[in-house]
């Protein structure tokens, strides 16, 4: 199992209200106020998402080249999924949102009223978290997964 | 209105353009969520800034997205007011056959990870709205 920050760990788990409406689709929206009981398979849908989408290897396509795109990269899918998976096991909340960054990256984000966290896996394997509230930088934190004690 | 060459410097009241890849999932207008920041984090083709249209350049939104294999792109739309009070800047950057074309040069290809902080300003509070998507061929001749 990878080593986590604190502050992933920390988006919590606590939101105990039922699920009410959710917007999914290929891209993964989820309702932050899901039942905790549900997070478990939402993770399993980041999880298979990251399988199916960013498939290890996949090259990019005409578009994306065209627009200067780069694909996520094998080791930023490889620790996506270890880190889906770890966060899965700690039943901590899944993201709002799973995309590609455009430059080989995956990221995981989160938002809560107001609070936006980012957690951008590099295509190096570098994490870059960051919370944003109203739209302001309050932290970030760039290391490579594994420099966490 | 009378259109220069595209050298002439962008002004306060101008709209522009940024082209948003539909492929990339960066943006659902159903979800009520605002684009995700990567929709201005700069590529490999933003070498000396990011790249967008002047508005008044072009006949309509959906020519914005016009390319030459008709895939598809929403268009968010930004006023250059707005960037320029938080201290982004616009300039004119007019290509071959594209003079609409300028540049936000804070954010850079080199710049990319640490300009986050500006990218998600655009995405959350300076982008006015996006539309589309559009799905349009370039137009021959």
């Amino acid at each position: 199992m990878i080593a986590m920050p604190g502050q992933l760990t920390q988006w919590g788990i606590e939101s105990s209200a039922p699920g009410t409406s959710t917007v999914a689709d290929e891209l993964l929206m989820t309702n932050p106020r899901r039942a905790a009981s549900d997070a478990t398979a939402r993770w399993d849908e980041v999880l298979d998402l990251i399988a199916t989408r960013w498939h290890p290897g996949r090259a990019g396509t005409a578009a994306e080249l065209d627009d200067g795109l780069t694909p996520p990269s094998p080791i930023a899918v490889a620790i996506a999924t270890s880190l889906a998976e770890a966060l899965r096991d700690q039943n901590v909340v899944p993201p709002t949102r799973l995309f590609a960054d455009g430059d080989g990256g995956i990221v995981f984000e989160r938002r809560d009223g107001e609070l936006l966290q980012l957690a951008t896996i590099r295509p190096d394997g570098t994490l870059d978290f960051a919370t944003y509230e109203r739209g302001i930088l309050m932290e970030r934190l760039v290391q490579r997964l594994g420099e966490w004690g | 209105m009378t259109l220069g060459d595209g050298t002439e410097p962008v002004a306060d009241d101008e709209m522009i353009y940024r082209r948003i890849p539909a492929s990339q999932s960066w943006y659902h207008p159903r979800s009520g969520i605002p684009l995700a920041f990567a929709a201005f984090k700069p590529t490999k083709h933003d070498q000396t800034g990011l790249s967008v249209k002047r508005a008044k350049y072009i006949r309509s939104i959906e020519d914005a997205a016009r390319n030459p294999r008709g895939a598809s792109y929403y268009i968010a739309v930004l006023r250059v007011g707005d960037l320029r009070a938080h201290g982004l800047d616009v300039i004119p950057c007019p290509l071959p056959g594209d003079p609409g074309h300028a540049e936000l040069p804070a954010l850079h290809y080199q710049a990319r990870y640490e300009t986050q902080p500006l990218q998600v300003l655009l995405s959350e509070k300076l982008c006015i709205r996006v539309e589309g998507p559009f799905s349009l061929p370039t137009l021959k001749g």
